[in-house]
C-alpha cells in the first residue's frame, strides 16, 4: 500500500518547498508555487487546451459511441455483432506509440495538414472502446421488453430509446463519459505525436518541462491535477461505475 | 524491407530489440512476483476492507502519468524522500544516484502497470471454487501443496491476461523510460521517437514502430492460445 501511495504523498509534500529544489522533506511551507503555476502563461494555456480537447472529443466520441452500442445491442446475427464490436475495440490492442505515428502517416498521406481536428480524431479513437465497453455493460442489463412496451404504447423508436433506454442506462453512459473523459485528458503517448504547437496540451507541457526542469512548480500542477482526479473517483463511486 | 534489414543487420538496432525484449520480460516477471500475493491476500479479506483496497490500488489509474513519474522522481532524487531517509537513518553518508538508472525505470514500471495485473488475477482467483482447495487439505496436503497444485495452476488464465498487458505495455513504453531513465535508454520506443520527430525519417520509424507492433501482437497471439479467448484490455499507454 505505501509503494502505491508513496509517490503521490511525497508529490504533494514536495509542492510546499519555498526553494526552487526538489527536496523532502520540505524545507518550509509555501504556497509561491502554486501562485506561480495559476498564473503561469506555458501551464495556464495548456490546461485549457487539454479541457477543451477533453470536453470536445467525449461529446463527439459519445454521439458515435451511444448509438454503436445500442445498435450493437440489438443486432441480431451474432457474427456481424462480433465483427462491428471488435473493430470498434480494436484501438484497445495496438500501443499508442504505434498509433501516434500510424496516424501521423496517414495523415502526410492524405495531405492533411496536422490540426485541433487531426488530434482530436486520434483522440475520439482511443476513447471509443472505453465508452462503448462501460455503455455496453449498463445496457445489457436493460430488458428490451421495456422499450417494446414504450413502442406499443404509441412511442417511436427514437422516443422510445430517448424516454426508456437512455434514462435506464444513465449510470452507464455517465460513467463512460467519465472514463473518456480522462482518457482523453490524461492521454500523453499519442499526443506527443499529434499536438501542434497550438494544442500543447498539459501532460505534453508537464512532460517537456519535467525533462528539463525539476523545480516544485510541476508538484503544483501535479497536486492540483491530484485534486481533479479525486473529484472524478468520487464522482465514479457515488454513481456505482467503479466495479473491481 | 531495406528498413527491416537495417533493424536486423545494424547492431545498435538489434542490440535496441533485445533490450526492449529483455526489458518487457524483467518488468512483466516482476510485476508478477509484487502482484500475485497482493491479489491472493485480497481474496482472503472481508468485503469492507476489499472495496476500501481495491479503492487504493485502482487510486493511480486516475492519476495523470506524468505525475507519477514525477512522484518517483521527488522519491528518488539527490534530496528526495529515498536518500533523505537512508543520510537520517545513518545507512549512507552521501546521497547516492537512485534516479536515471535502470532500477528506477522499472520501479516506476511496476507501480503504473501493477493495477492491471492485481486485478487480473484477482478476478481469476476469485472465479476459484473455494470448496477445491479446502478438498485438498482434507485429503492431507500441505497449505503450500495446495497452493501449489491447486490454486496456482486454476489462476494460470489471469496470470496470462495480466503479463499480456504489462508485457505489451512495457515493450512500447515510452514516457516512462525516458522521465525516470534519462537519456541514454536503449528501447525501440526512444530510437522510434528520435528517428520520427526529430531526424523527420519517417519510413524507417514506420519500420521501428511495426517492430513493436510485431512483438505486441506475437504476445497477443501467445496469450489467447493459452487461455482460450482474447479479451481485450488496454495495451500499451505508458
Amino acid at each position: 500500500m505505501g509503494f502505491v501511495l508513496a509517490p503521490l504523498v511525497v508529490t504533494v509534500a514536495a509542492s510546499v518547498n519555498p526553494t526552487p529544489i526538489l527536496q523532502f522533506p520540505p524545507s518550509g511551507v509555501s504556497f509561491v508555487w502554486f501562485r506561480r503555476v495559476l498564473t503561469s502563461d506555458i501551464f495556464v494555456p495548456a490546461f485549457r487546451a487539454s479541457i477543451r480537447l477533453a470536453v470536445v472529443s467525449t461529446s463527439v466520441t459519445m454521439l458515435i459511441g451511444l448509438p454503436a452500442a445500442y445498435g450493437a445491442t440489438r443486432l441480431e446475427r451474432a457474427r456481424l455483432k462480433e465483427i462491428i464490436l471488435g473493430l470498434l475495440m480494436s484501438p484497445l490492442m495496438v500501443p499508442q506509440l504505434v498509433m501516434g505515428i500510424g496516424l501521423l502517416q496517414f495523415y502526410s498521406y492524405l495531405g492533411v495538414s496536422m490540426s485541433f481536428v487531426t488530434l482530436l480524431f486520434g483522440h475520439v479513437l482511443v476513447q471509443l472502446p472505453y465508452v462503448i465497453r462501460t455503455v455496453l455493460a449498463c445496457l445489457a442489463n436493460v430488458d428490451p421488453a421495456l422499450e417494446e412496451a414504450a413502442q406499443n404504447l404509441g412511442a417511436s423508436r427514437l422516443r422510445a430509446v430517448v424516454a426508456v433506454v437512455l434514462p435506464l442506462a444513465r449510470p452507464g453512459i455517465i460513467a463512460g463519459g467519465i472514463f473518456a473523459f480522462v482518457v482523453s485528458f490524461d492521454n500523453v503517448l499519442m499526443t506527443l505525436f499529434l499536438a501542434t504547437a497550438r494544442n500543447v496540451t498539459l501532460p505534453i507541457q508537464m512532460l517537456a518541462y519535467t525533462e528539463h526542469n525539476l523545480d516544485p512548480s510541476i508538484a503544483a500542477v501535479a497536486t492540483l491535477l491530484l485534486g481533479n482526479s479525486c473529484v472524478l473517483l468520487i464522482l465514479l463511486r457515488r454513481i456505482g461505475g467503479l466495479r473491481v | 524491407m531495406e528498413h527491416y534489414i537495417t533493424i536486423v543487420s545494424n547492431r545498435v538496432y538489434l542490440g535496441s530489440v533485445v533490450y526492449t525484449l529483455r526489458f518487457g520480460f524483467i518488468v512483466t516477471g516482476v510485476t508478477l512476483l509484487l502482484s500475485y500475493p497482493i491479489a491472493y491476500t485480497l481474496t482472503k479479506i472481508s468485503p469492507g476492507r476489499l472495496a476500501a483496497y481495491s479503492l487504493i490500488i485502482l487510486s493511480p489509474l486516475f492519476v495523470n502519468l506524468v505525475v507519477r513519474a514525477y512522484g518517483w522522481i521527488a522519491l528518488l532524487s539527490k534530496y528526495g524522500a529515498v536518500n533523505s531517509t537512508l543520510v537520517w537513518l545513518g545507512w549512507e553518508v552521501q546521497p547516492s544516484q537512485l534516479l536515471y538508472t535502470d532500477g528506477s525505470v522499472l520501479v516506476g514500471m511496476v507501480h503504473v502497470l501493477s493495477p492491471y495485473m492485481i486485478l487480473s488475477i484477482f478476478a481469476s482467483l476469485s472465479t476459484l471454487d473455494p470448496a477445491l482447495p479446502d478438498a485438498a487439505a482434507n485429503l492431507g496436503a500441505s497449505s503450500w501443496q495446495t497452493f501449489l497444485y491447486i490454486t496456482l495452476p486454476l489462476s494460470i488464465p489471469g496470470i496470462v491476461a495480466g503479463a499480456t498487458v504489462v508485457f505489451t505495455s512495457s515493450v512500447s513504453a515510452y514516457v516512462l523510460p525516458l522521465l525516470l531513465g534519462g537519456i541514454d535508454v536503449k528501447l525501440v520506443s526512444t530510437l522510434l521517437y528520435q528517428q520520427v520527430m526529430i531526424l523527420g525519417n519517417y519510413p524507417f520509424g514506420s519500420a521501428l514502430a511495426a517492430t513493436i507492433y510485431i512483438l505486441t501482437f506475437l504476445s497477443l497471439v501467445v496469450s489467447s492460445n493459452l487461455i482460450g479467448q482474447a479479451r481485450p484490455s488496454a495495451v500499451g499507454s505508458v
